[in-house]
């Protein structure tokens, strides 16, 4: 724009001035700059490369479609018998099994259905109470319920070991399941105190795209700053 | 980036994208539950397949009941591909609208067949009962139905519970997990719990066959 106006004032043809095209009349070419080329490979971008991806996108859905509706007639007809053993998952294998029902008969109803040894059902998960560092484990499986009371009802804390000094390194610090006396206080008084969190896989890349999508688009803004420097506002 | 939403750019861009995402396997309205695209169904050369479902010709396909008796097999269910435990077929396109309805259990298959009038109008990954409490094989009628039932002997809830036997032996819906066995009852997945109840008149005709293997 200022070159124009340069331009005009040393006698030059004024170009016509188009509010969308604002490259144009006889100079042209010659104020033709980056910018303008710029723009026509970006014009023949779109024209050519994205109906290319346009057609080849159409033509993998034809693919689809055409693979889906051929039905290519097996060697042996199949009949219902056999569209039912293709569609079954198989039959269940023999052994026992976790009964569905959360609760069961009482005791003294008994009729053996409560699995292979009466006792109820199996637990598949979580076999083993797990605690954090910092948390008193929950009661449960072999955990003396009495433990819990010394750091109820005592008001001062029980002596520390000396062994344990410093924050737990693996196993959590608390559970002591054994009622043993001498346990530990939690540390900062809850749970998630002294823990290390490693972030996941997928965050850690999260933030590396992140950081190259920023530095992507601080390089071209500079770039684009470097091309085409910016222009007084026209009248 | 300014440049790639401007103008026709930005058009170009949302065509590729609907070409290249939008569209998948070419399905029929029918409720689907896990449909996997890509495997072939076997037809049957005198059948024809129409959208999801299996014709055959009359007095072509037989589908064997207990007792030696035979059902006569209008059309049956396309699935696509083998069901896990959880899934099940619902699709009442194309099957008689009234007509007597029979529900047909294989264990050995563990599935569960609902035709009507000779045309399957739904399928479903069943569970059974286990070998302490087994599951009664034979032909059975619908005794009693219930949304919302409560098993009394093992405090458990029984959506849309249909009862075939007087102690306690029932269709209802259930959480269908591989290696999960009933106490004598058929489980079926709730959604599709739900449609067998809605479709169900008392006194229909269940028909459970035994699995082939069975210790008992």
């Amino acid at each position: 724009m200022l070159k124009r106006l340069v331009r005009h004032a040393v006698g030059a043809t004024v170009p016509k001035m188009d509010s969308r095209n604002d490259v144009g009349g006889p100079d042209a070419a010659t104020t033709q700059s980056g910018a303008g080329k710029k723009r026509r490979r970006r014009m023949l971008f779109i024209l050519v490369v994205m109906p290319g991806v346009l057609a080849s996108g159409l033509v993998l859905q034809e693919q689809n479609r055409a693979a889906l509706s051929s039905a290519a007639p097996a060697a042996m007809p199949a009949g219902p018998d056999s569209l039912l053993a293709a569609r079954s998952p198989g039959a269940r294998g023999d052994g026992d099994f976790l009964v569905m029902k959360s609760t069961f008969a009482p005791p003294g109803s008994g009729d053996g259905a409560m699995g292979p040894d009466g006792q109820g059902p199996v637990e598949r998960v979580l076999s083993q109470i797990r605690t954090r560092p910092g948390e008193i484990a929950p009661f449960g499986g072999d955990s003396d319920p009495s433990f819990v009371m010394p750091l109820l009802l005592n008001g001062p804390l029980l002596p520390v070991p000396a062994s344990f000094a410093g924050p737990p390194a693996g196993p959590p610090g608390l559970a002591v399941p054994t009622g043993d006396p001498t346990f530990i206080a939690p540390p900062g008084g809850g749970g998630g105190g002294g823990g290390i969190v490693v972030p996941e896989p997928s965050t850690w890349f999260m933030m590396l795209i992140g950081f190259f999508l920023v530095g992507h688009s601080l390089r071209r803004r500079i770039a684009r700053a470097r091309l085409a420097p910016p222009v007084m506002a026209s009248g | 980036m300014p440049w790639i939403l401007s103008g026709g750019s930005g058009a170009s861009l949302a065509l590729v994208m609907v070409a290249t995402l939008g569209v998948g396997p070419v399905g029929a309205p029918d409720e689907v539950h896990d449909l996997r695209a890509g495997a072939q169904v076997p037809v049957l050369s005198t059948a024809s397949l129409a959208g999801h479902r299996i014709r055959y010709a009359p007095g072509q396909a037989q589908l064997p009941l207990t007792d030696g008796a035979m059902l006569q097999v209008g059309s049956m269910l396309a699935t696509d591909a083998r069901m896990k435990h959880g899934d099940y077929r619902w699709n009442e396109d194309g099957a008689v609208s009234n007509g007597p309805l029979l529900i047909r259990i294989d264990l050995n298959h563990q599935i569960l067949s609902v035709f009507r009038g000779g045309d399957e109008i739904g399928t479903a990954v069943i569970l059974y009962g286990g070998t302490d409490k087994p599951t009664p094989a034979g032909t059975f009628h619908i005794l009693q139905k219930a949304r919302d039932y409560h098993s009394r002997s093992y405090d458990a809830p029984m959506p849309y519970m249909l009862r075939l036997t007087d102690d306690g032996v029932a269709i209802h819906g259930s959480d269908v997990q591989p290696g999960a066995a009933t106490h004598g009852c058929i489980g079926v997945p709730i959604a599709f719990a739900r449609r067998l109840f809605d479709v169900t008149v008392q006194d229909a005709q269940v028909v459970i066959l035994p699995a082939a293997h069975s210790k008992i």
